[in-house]
């Protein structure tokens, strides 16, 4: 498209205003071939015109038309009076003048040559006046050109004005693609802010009316927001005294805060959130780091499951090369070690006896063991028996429970062998078993003198203190070990320093004896209550995570106890543990396969036992 | 909410101040040819068509176009003598020579808005009108006043046009298309002078408020324009 409206460089259009020979002279004629000698032959008829069937026109073109009445005919210009006459007069004056120079000069100017040179002036002045009128056309038609453009200009802008929206603003000249992001960007505003779009938004937050003075969408978007907030940071245990806390709950108090504090507010409290998540990530991205260490490889499920965990975490707590700082999480390590033993020693045990039931081929066992859960069809399925071994199996376990329901028990039997429950479990009875973790506390605290009870009321002075030797040392430790395995229990998981210091705050709340008892059996309780709870109502979880305060942890000996040589036990088993049910009753631990004769710690034989 | 121009207007203000000018300096009109209310497009360059053979034809005339919606006076197509406005020398401190830059300015700016004032187009229009608009074009013959000021938004309503174009389904932006995309139906059907309907609904309105959008007296130059051999 064309953008300039007038053209830098006008062509020329002289030959437009004087069509026709030039003054210049004629132009010379092409060598045009000679007509055929017929064509000039006077015998060629004339053409016909019209030819012999059409009318007859009546015109003859070998004849000329007669002149019109009157004389010369029309166009012929009139010649000046007396021309010929001045004609000659001219010719014969440059004659004689020539001459005359001619005589003059005797011969040497004028005659013939000066003739041919006043003629040839004569046409150059022709000519130039020729030219002067040309160019005086050829202006005026670039100025008529010129106009004739600029209309057009105009005509052309109104032309494409209208091809666009009257009103135009600058998203109308973007691409679909921009407007649609510009439409998605206002659209993901408005659903993260009540419905508003930017504008309303800095409005409302320019007002410095109360919220509730506002609209019901405007005031509960503000409203909502804040209270969401603070109920996810109370969620997320952040303390009370943190200050973006502090704000949010005062400015909800007030009846008269502004948008802009609420949203202040929000935004103080969301970011501080974030924060203190970024933190936890960056902690426990530490922790697992330290998973490699030596601490780190003695505290998995494995390796604590493993027949001398103990003995080997004993030795790593001994072992003067090994840094001060791992020693209270070593102590810690002592009695889940036990438990996940005792744990490990227990499938084991199902396994044999699973295995034992299937060898001796009778589904009568299988079905009655099934319908007292202490044992699992998957148990029993790993165990390669046959199809009909284990509907011969279900079909006698509904003899035994008519309630027994085999995809319900399945469907229990798989939620209560979770690595989830595993966990769960392993940390509640490190605390509860008998010499565990809340012993290993009464017992550090027992040792320590009046007076020397120290108060360790934060973790960071808990852990510099319990990397330290002596009575107080072994407090630290036992008091961390407590409170991390506290954790663990409540936040179901890996833990966190808030449910840490909760259980410390617990620990630090009354240090005399009495005052310790009742924290230690506050958070036996609390433990003891949690496990109650994860068990419910699946029979699998109490068959395969047996009360904890039957099991003795005795260091060393957790889980590989033997039962004492030549006693009637050890010609059962060689170790009391290997036992199907072992129970804490009057006489101590007991110890079973059928439940129908039972062993007591030494192996010896309990008569009328059933 | 993004700033809105309207460069109908605009465009429509520096055709009349132009008018004003050439009015204010005693130069007759050849010709006015007012929108008559409810006269068609097509009717309107009729009456044009019918005009400017008996004043010289649209070679010898300087011709602006006032649109019918946003002039106050309803929109006309005024003709002024070519040869008298070449004649005629614009004086020092001329208001009317005034306000038209300040019209063309007005123009310009609003284009810039759209288009941003990086864009080349509308750093020559400025360009140009500093230029020109020293002394408020004291000096200069009013056809060439004229003409300048007419000559000015010419890229850059080409320029938004463009841009506008690319923003339809099928326009210039090849990216923009569909695979086996044919040109829009639109482009090839739509009237010269019809606005686009496209847009937000407020365009909409506005168009339909200033419809039927044929009645404008614009175009009819422009097609006048178009035929100028025919009519010279």
């Amino acid at each position: 498209m064309a953008n300039d409206t007038v053209s830098s460089t006008p062509p020329d259009l002289g030959g437009l205003s004087s069509p026709g020979i030039q003054a210049g002279g004629p132009i010379p004629a092409p060598n045009q071939p000679m007509p055929p000698a017929a064509a000039m032959s006077p015998e060629m008829a004339p053409p016909a015109v019209g030819g012999p069937s059409s009318p007859d026109t009546g015109v003859n073109p070998a004849v000329p038309p007669a002149p019109p009445k009157g004389g010369t005919p029309v166009g012929t210009p009139n010649p000046p009076p007396h021309a010929r006459l001045l004609a000659m007069v001219n010719g014969l004056s440059i004659g004689l003048a020539s001459f005359g120079t001619s005589l003059a000069t005797h011969g040497r100017e004028g005659g013939a040559p000066e003739v041919e040179q006043l003629r040839g002036a004569q046409q150059q002045q022709k000519i130039a006046a020729q030219q002067a009128t040309a160019a005086q056309k050829n202006a005026e038609l670039q100025q008529k050109l010129i106009t004739g453009q600029i209309n057009e200009g105009n005509a052309r802008n109104w032309l494409l004005l209208q091809t666009a929206p009257d009103v135009l603003a600058e998203s109308h000249l973007k691409p679909i693609a921009e407007q649609q992001t510009l439409q998605t960007a206002e659209a993901d505003f408005r659903a993260a802010h009540g419905g508003m779009d930017a504008a309303t938004f800095n409005k409302v937050l320019g007002d410095a009316n109360p919220v509730s003075g506002q609209s019901a969408a405007t005031g509960s978007f503000f409203l909502n927001g804040a209270q969401r907030s603070l109920r996810a940071a109370q969620t997320a245990q952040m303390p009370a005294d943190n200050p973006a806390m502090q704000t949010m709950q005062r400015v909800l108090a007030n009846p008269n805060a502004t948008a802009k504090e609420l949203y202040t507010a929000t935004q103080q409290l969301e970011l501080e959130r974030e924060s203190r998540k970024a933190a936890l990530a960056e902690k426990s991205a530490g922790e697992t780091a330290a998973s490699g260490s030596a601490v780190g490889k003695l505290s998995t499920p494995e390796a604590l499951a493993a027949p001398g965990a103990q003995a080997a975490i004993q030795a790593k707590i001994d072992d003067p090369t090994t840094d001060p700082n791992d020693l209270p999480r070593l102590r810690a390590l002592i009695p889940q070690a036990a438990v996940a033993q005792f744990n490990a020693q227990n499938i084991k045990e199902r396994e044999a006896r699973n295995q034992q039931i299937v060898n001796q081929g009778s589904p009568d066992v299988a079905g009655r063991m099934l319908a007292d859960k202490t044992l699992t069809l998957d148990e029993l399925k790993s165990r390669q028996v046959t199809p009909a071994f284990i509907e011969a199996a279900t079909a006698a376990a509904q003899k035994y429970d008519p309630t027994f329901q085999a995809p319900v028990a399945a469907a229990q039997a798989r939620a209560a062998a979770t690595p989830a429950n595993q966990q769960f479990f392993g940390n509640t009875d490190s605390l509860l078993v008998q010499g565990g973790t809340l012993d290993q506390l009464a017992q550090a605290h027992a040792s320590l003198g009046n007076g020397k009870i120290p108060i360790f009321n934060k973790l960071e002075n808990l852990r510099k203190a319990a990397a330290g030797q002596g009575p107080q040392a072994a407090f630290a430790a036992a008091e961390l070990g407590v409170a991390d395995d506290y954790s663990k229990v409540i936040s179901g998981g890996a833990g966190s320093d808030t449910s840490r210091q909760q259980a410390l705050d617990i620990i630090n709340r009354d240090l005399s004896p009495e005052g310790m008892s009742a924290a230690i059996g506050q958070i036996r309780k609390t433990v003891q209550s949690q496990r109650n709870g994860r068990i419910g109502l699946n029979p699998y979880l109490k068959s395969m995570f047996p009360d904890p305060s039957t099991l003795q942890e005795t260091s060393g000996q957790a889980g590989t106890q033997k039962a004492a040589p030549g006693s009637a036990a050890s010609k059962v088993h060689a170790n009391l543990t290997d036992f199907t049910h072992h129970f804490q009753s009057a006489k101590g631990m007991i110890y079973s396969d059928d439940g129908t004769t039972w062993y007591d710690a030494n192996g010896n034989l309990i008569p009328g036992k059933k | 909410m993004a700033t809105t121009v309207n460069l109908q207007k605009a465009y429509s203000k520096l055709n009349s101040s132009i008018v004003e000018l050439f009015d204010g300096l005693g130069i007759h009109r050849a010709a006015t040819i007012p929108h008559v209310d409810g006269q068609t497009m097509a009717d309107h360059i009729q009456a044009i068509g019918q005009v400017l053979p008996t004043i010289g034809g649209v070679t010898a005339n300087f011709l602006t176009a006032t649109h019918t919606k946003h002039d106050p006076k309803g929109g006309s197509t005024v003709a002024h003598s070519a040869d008298t406005l070449r004649s005629t020398i614009i004086p020092k401190d001329n208001e009317q020579a005034h306000a038209a830059v300040m019209a063309a300015k007005a123009f310009v700016s609003d284009a810039a808005s759209l288009l941003g004032d990086d864009d080349p187009t509308v750093k020559v229009a400025k360009g140009q009108l500093d230029l020109f608009g020293k002394n408020d074009m004291a000096g200069m013959s009013a056809f060439d006043a004229g003409a300048a000021l007419l000559s000015v938004p010419g890229p850059l309503i080409q320029s938004i046009a463009r841009a506008h174009s690319g923003t339809k389904a099928g326009g210039h932006s090849p990216q923009l298309r569909a695979p086996g995309g044919s040109a829009p139906a639109e482009s090839a059907s739509n009237a010269p002078g019809q606005s686009e309907e496209v847009g937000d609904q407020a365009e909409g309105q506005e168009q339909a408020a200033g419809a039927p959008a044929a009645q404008e007296t614009a175009p009819a130059a422009a097609s006048q324009a178009g035929s100028a051999p025919e009519t010279a």
